[in-house]
């Protein structure tokens, strides 16, 4: 009726659509063919374009080689490799085109294909098939249905099973710690300042007034115990502990000695991990230039390789650790740590990235961190306490900041500095003070942080760190310059010329200066604005990088072999 | 009034939900533009991935030259490979793997340098020279009169650094 | 006249400004040089026009185009109007507008955007996501015929067709279940969209592609040749969408109106075995065992789910593995990984391991619980799905299971009472 039996069809006349059915067929068949062949072609050919490593292709790269070694001389292999580029070039770009085109091929076979295709199902007329007799779903299928669950249930813990068995294997295991509940122990300013808990002083601003230095004494040498261990950092103390860092290749370590006889107490090692964004640090700073510090309960270390770590300091058992950012910053970094009751400030500014961290003492917890758009720095944080209130200064090879000490908040901001800055911030007087070569020795207001007055005359020190006391501004410098300056308008008091540089920085003890030179001359000057006037002076004959540490009439020094404890005896 | 049926009811359940599924995450970024893919030139690290990664066979990712920046240097280190023989033309001095930079004398010691895009395949060579050693004045940007704008870019899956992202396309370029 | 110039000096300075702040604080290395032989420094060119084709244009396309849909497949009731449809669909969607942005791979986007807070999606993605939905609650399915390239070619190439047992299509058709489930995680994890990236029909229309793609292009085109739509059937995510919203459609397909002849040419003419033939007589004893086992299949509900959370779980966990963050954590910890790309992108980035770390362990139970739940969704609507076919049919006519007929119109073109309508039309 509706649909015409080709048998009959066939019988009465030739019929065009059958003709047609039979034509697109026939190009069904040759389209298919085609995509095929072509297919196999491009799938031969891709293999071979695939093997042409244009980016770095390694004949070239060892061409490139000799061609250095032979001093850029010789001529047949400069016209070799001209040749040879040349040769790599046509073969990636002539194999792009012919895959595109081999593409385009397979797509228009596949169009012709298509379009014969459904010719061709149009113009076939056959009867429809008549459907199988059942007429459920499910309901009888009961058996097939069993058999096909059961297949898949075993595909599904096959499929589990295999991966599990290629799973990686170090499984990132998830730890929470319970802090709650637990009384730390921190230390206030009032334990802070009687001991040597930070780089250049309670404060690590490079003036201590609790500790006080007779007018006339004579030094005397306690003991003297080899380190065996290099580092750049400075010692700290706490009561009769001395804590010292160092490090190598290998490993990390934090030393703790006793002030009365230099025994070691304890040592606390770990291996140096991270190493992969270590590769532009110079060997002389060392992997362990900042210098830790201390309190009551803990001492906290930071390495070049981003390492914090807070052990205890009557074992030396690990309380916490913290990798900070991995970044990369020339010669290696070098900024103190800062402890002040539970604050631990970190200043990590780095080559990209430009942080300052602060973290709880006790537990590592970070407390806030300021991410600001800065410049890579060497320089340590300072704290001033400024009417009852604690600043934070730092420095960066751009700029000098405040903050906040609780909250991190910048308090100002100024862009006064240049060059690579390693020398931090002194204060004295409400001014914050600075000298840095390639800059400036500058006063700034510490409300403001405007600057009071900036003299560019100065010998300007690049790794030694300024102090300051009354109206007294003291520099000392790699070439050997000593300075006073005045701070109220940046002249000149006097200036002492020394025959070694300094790198160590200078710390001063109420109204005494104490300086270490390279050769290992420890220069005592009494802080007065009228004369260079040197009261004593100690030898111990080996160079000294890292700033004393004072406490209770001795001196910790830490020279490149030996640590030494100096006796101030009155006279 | 008419009889409200479940199947309604369900309809008008279901629409509400989307309604407001759809109004909160809008209501975070109202957006109505186009977006395109781009590449963030400070997260970049060059690491020449856009070069074979793109699903075109040849990248649309391009170097793009900034004149405004150029120092136009006779020792240009996007140009040169880092031992080189002399300061020319020579395949043997060039970085570019496929001579897609085109050096010529504006005057004395400044060289004008062109990039041909038929020929940039964006593996990001002179990039990194230019970076490392000059002004950066050469970036690699998607031309958007290549790229195809797949909804999950083939390169950002394999960009270590995961600088490409999906900006605005009234500002179709990050530099 | 002072405060003029005074404008106009303030005016210079921001301006100055403005562009010191433009060249990257105006400190090159190298300066630009001042030319002295007339060189004009020339300007960076882009082309302007963006070759990609406005998404607000591709979302009116497809509305235009599913309206026509629903003419084509309720008001002319032709097979060959639709093909028509089908052709231009193609011809529009797939080899004009090269198949990105789609609905299927949208679902990965509005994911992302959900879970993703520094994502989000235009409104024009909404529009084009939203629309064949509306038009499924409406009319059904009109987006796989008139909207989805993709569809559009599947239903051209079908030449022999090898008829999927009911039972085999059946349980084939769970698979897309899971396949939208692990989408949607995937995307709301940063693992990728899966869906995109194994889109076989795609290669298709931009004729380049990554070479992995071919192989799986060239499985379906040639399964496509002889299975009807294979990829929408048994793996299309959007399409479980489209279904559950299409069994609340008022519109539906109604074939043989007024009255049946109960020729079942149609049964056989559906490729995508949407038909469900009149239901046999059943005698008394398999009413009973029929009985028996539907209760099984629902006591056996709390089980299955069970299995299926605690298989998401573990799965969730392995494919967590593979997750980049959680690879770069690996690498930045393995010594020997350290030259890794991502391993320096990491390190220029200067972003605190610990907070990688913490990353990592929040992408850990976010796979966990995501494949976890996704699976016991997925579980869900496969036992119901079970339950549903396993009843007993009380039909007595064939009718068109609405949330899987596609709108091909094939039974138009079988069916006796439909051919007596049209040529009485």
């Amino acid at each position: 009726m509706f649909i015409k039996r080709p048998e009959t069809a066939m019988k009465n006349k030739i019929c065009l659509t059958d003709l047609f059915r039979r034509i697109s067929n026939t190009i069904v068949s040759i389209s298919a063919a085609f995509i095929i062949i072509i297919g196999i072609f491009l799938a031969l050919y891709y293999n071979n374009y695939k093997n042409i490593d244009i980016l770095d292709a390694p004949e070239l790269t060892a061409l490139h080689t000799e061609l250095m070694e032979t001093g850029y001389k010789d001529e047949p292999l400069k016209t070799k490799i001209r040749d040879l580029d040349m040769i790599y070039r046509r073969a990636w770009f002539s194999g792009q085109t012919y895959i595109a085109d081999g593409l385009k091929l397979i797509f228009f076979g596949l169009i012709i294909f298509i379009i014969f295709l459904n010719i061709s199902i149009f113009t076939t007329r056959r009867l429809p098939d008549l459907p199988e007799t059942d007429r459920h779903i499910f309901f009888k299928h009961n058996k097939k249905l069993r058999l096909a669950s059961l297949t898949i249930g075993i595909i599904f813990i096959a499929a589990i099973s295999f991966l599990y068995l290629i799973k990686p294997k170090q499984l990132i295991k998830i730890t929470v710690k319970k802090t709650e509940g637990i009384q730390y122990i921190y230390s206030d300013y009032e334990n802070l300042k009687k001991n040597w808990s930070n780089f250049r002083g309670p404060l690590a601003n490079g003036f201590s007034a609790e500790h006080q230095l007779a007018d006339s004494f004579t030094v005397e040498k306690k003991w003297q115990i080899a380190t065996e261990s290099t580092g750049f950092s400075s010692p700290v103390i706490w009561s009769d502990k001395i804590f010292i860092t160092s490090g190598d290749k290998n490993k990390l370590i934090i030393q703790c000695y006793d002030t009365e006889d230099g025994a070691l107490v304890w040592q606390y090692e770990t291996p140096t991990d991270n190493l992969q964004h270590l590769k532009d640090l110079y060997d002389e700073p060392g992997f362990a230039s900042p210098t830790p510090a201390v309190d009551e309960a803990r001492v906290y270390a930071v390495f070049a390789n981003g390492l914090l770590v807070c052990v205890d300091t009557e074992n030396g058992a690990e309380l916490w650790r913290k990798q900070l950012p991995l970044n990369k910053i020339v010669y290696g970094y070098s900024s103190s740590l800062l402890i002040h009751s539970k604050y631990l400030v970190v200043q990590h500014d780095m080559k990209n990235a430009q942080t300052i961290f602060c973290f709880d003492a006790a537990t590592g917890n970070e407390l806030w961190k300021n991410p600001r758009k800065s410049d890579e720095s060497w320089a340590s944080p300072a704290l001033v306490n400024h009417n009852e209130k604690l600043i934070l200064l730092t420095a960066t090879c751009s700029s000098v900041e405040a903050f906040e000490l609780e909250t991190g908040k910048q308090l100002w901001k100024n862009d006064m500095l240049s060059g690579e800055v390693a020398a931090s911030l002194a204060y004295s007087n409400g001014k914050v003070l600075l000298a840095s070569e390639f800059a400036c020795a500058a006063a700034l207001n510490i409300e403001t942080g405007e600057a009071l007055w900036k003299n560019f005359d100065l010998y300007l020190p690049d790794v030694s760190s300024p102090a300051a006391v009354n109206d007294m501004f003291f520099i000392t410098t790699t070439g050997g310059d000593m300075q006073c300056v005045n701070i109220a308008n940046g002249e000149l008091f006097w200036q002492y010329h020394n025959n070694t540089g300094f790198y160590s920085s200078p710390v001063i003890i109420s109204d005494k200066i104490i300086c270490a030179d390279m050769s290992g001359n420890i220069k005592f000057i009494n802080a007065e604005s009228a004369k260079y006037n040197l009261i004593n002076e100690y030898s111990v004959n080996e160079r000294i990088v890292a700033t004393p540490a004072v406490i209770n009439n001795a001196l910790i020094i830490r020279a490149d072999k030996y640590l030494y404890r100096l006796d101030i005896k009155e006279n | 009034m008419k009889k409200l049926s479940r199947k309604n009811f369900i309809k008008i359940i279901l629409s509400f939900i989307s309604l407001i599924f759809l109004a909160k995450l809008f209501g975070r970024n109202k957006l109505f533009a186009n977006t395109v893919w781009q590449i963030d030139t400070s997260k970049c690290i060059k690491c020449g991935k856009c070069a074979v990664n793109c699903v075109l066979s040849h990248s649309a990712v391009k170097c793009v030259h900034i004149y405004a920046h150029c120092g136009y240097c006779d020792l240009c280190s996007g140009y040169f490979r880092e031992e080189r023989a002399n300061l020319d033309t020579g395949a043997e001095n060039q970085l570019c793997p496929t001579n897609a930079i085109k050096r010529t004398m504006v005057e004395d010691p400044f060289f004008e340098y062109r990039i041909d895009e038929k020929l940039c395949i964006g593996c990001a060579k002179c990039v990194e020279g230019c970076g490392n050693y000059g002004n950066g004045s050469l970036v690699l940007q998607v031309k958007h009169d290549l790229c195809l704008d797949c909804n999950e870019c083939a390169i950002a899956v394999k960009c270590p650094a995961d600088a490409f992202k999906r900006i605005n396309a009234d500002k179709p370029y990050l530099v | 006249m002072k405060t003029k110039l005074l404008y106009i000096y303030l005016f210079l300075i921001v301006s100055i400004t403005n562009i010191s702040e433009a060249a990257d604080g105006g400190a090159y290395r190298f300066p630009h040089p001042e030319f002295t032989s007339g060189y004009t420094v020339p300007e960076t060119k882009f082309h302007k026009d963006i070759s990609i084709f406005s998404d607000y244009y591709k979302a009116v396309i497809l509305i235009i185009f599913i309206i026509a849909g629903f003419i084509t497949v309720y008001k002319l009731r032709s097979r060959k109007y639709i093909l028509m449809v089908i052709l231009l669909n193609l011809a529009i969607f797939g080899f004009y507008l090269q198949g990105c942005i789609c609905p299927i791979g949208l679902i990965q986007n509005i994911s992302e955007a959900m879970f993703n807070a520094s994502y989000y999606i235009t409104l024009w993605y909404a529009v084009i996501f939203i629309t064949p939905l509306i038009a499924a609650v409406f009319a059904g399915r009109l987006f796989c015929i008139s909207g989805c390239p993709l569809g559009a070619l599947q239903e051209i190439l079908l030449f022999k067709q090898i008829k999927i047992p009911m039972f085999a299509d059946r349980l084939l058709r769970f698979i897309p279940y899971f396949i939208l489930g692990i989408s949607v995680v995937f995307a709301g994890v940063g693992m990728g969209y899966i869906i995109c990236r194994f889109d076989p029909y795609i290669p298709v229309f931009r004729q380049t592609t990554i070479f992995y793609m071919i192989p799986v292009t060239i499985f379906f085109l040639i399964a496509a040749i002889f299975i009807s739509r294979p990829y929408c059937r048994y793996f299309c995510p959007y399409g479980v969408l489209l279904k559950y919203l299409s069994y609340l459609s008022n519109k539906k397909i109604v074939i043989a109106n007024p009255k049946c002849v109960d020729c079942r040419l149609c049964e056989n003419a559906c490729p995508n075995n949407a038909i469900i033939p009149t239901a046999p007589a059943i005698s008394n004893e398999i009413y009973e065992k029929g009985l028996k086992r539907i209760r099984l299949l629902i006591y056996s509900i709390p089980f299955v789910l069970a299995a299926a959370g605690i298989a998401g779980f573990i799965a969730g966990d392995l494919i967590s593995h593979y997750h980049p963050d959680i690879q770069l954590y690996r690498n930045i910890q393995n010594e020997s990984k350290i030259d890794d790309d991502t391993v320096k992108a990491f390190i220029l980035s200067g972003e605190s391991t610990d907070n990688l770390r913490d990353r990592t362990i929040s992408i850990t139970n976010f796979m966990r619980y995501g494949i976890s739940i996704v699976f016991i969704i997925a579980a869900f609507l496969v036992m119901i799905d079970i339950i549903i076919y396993s009843r007993m049919q009380k039909n007595k006519e064939p009718y068109i299971d609405a949330g899987i007929c596609y709108a091909c119109g094939r039974c138009y073109t079988v069916c006796p009472v439909e051919r007596k309508n049209n040529s009485r039309r």
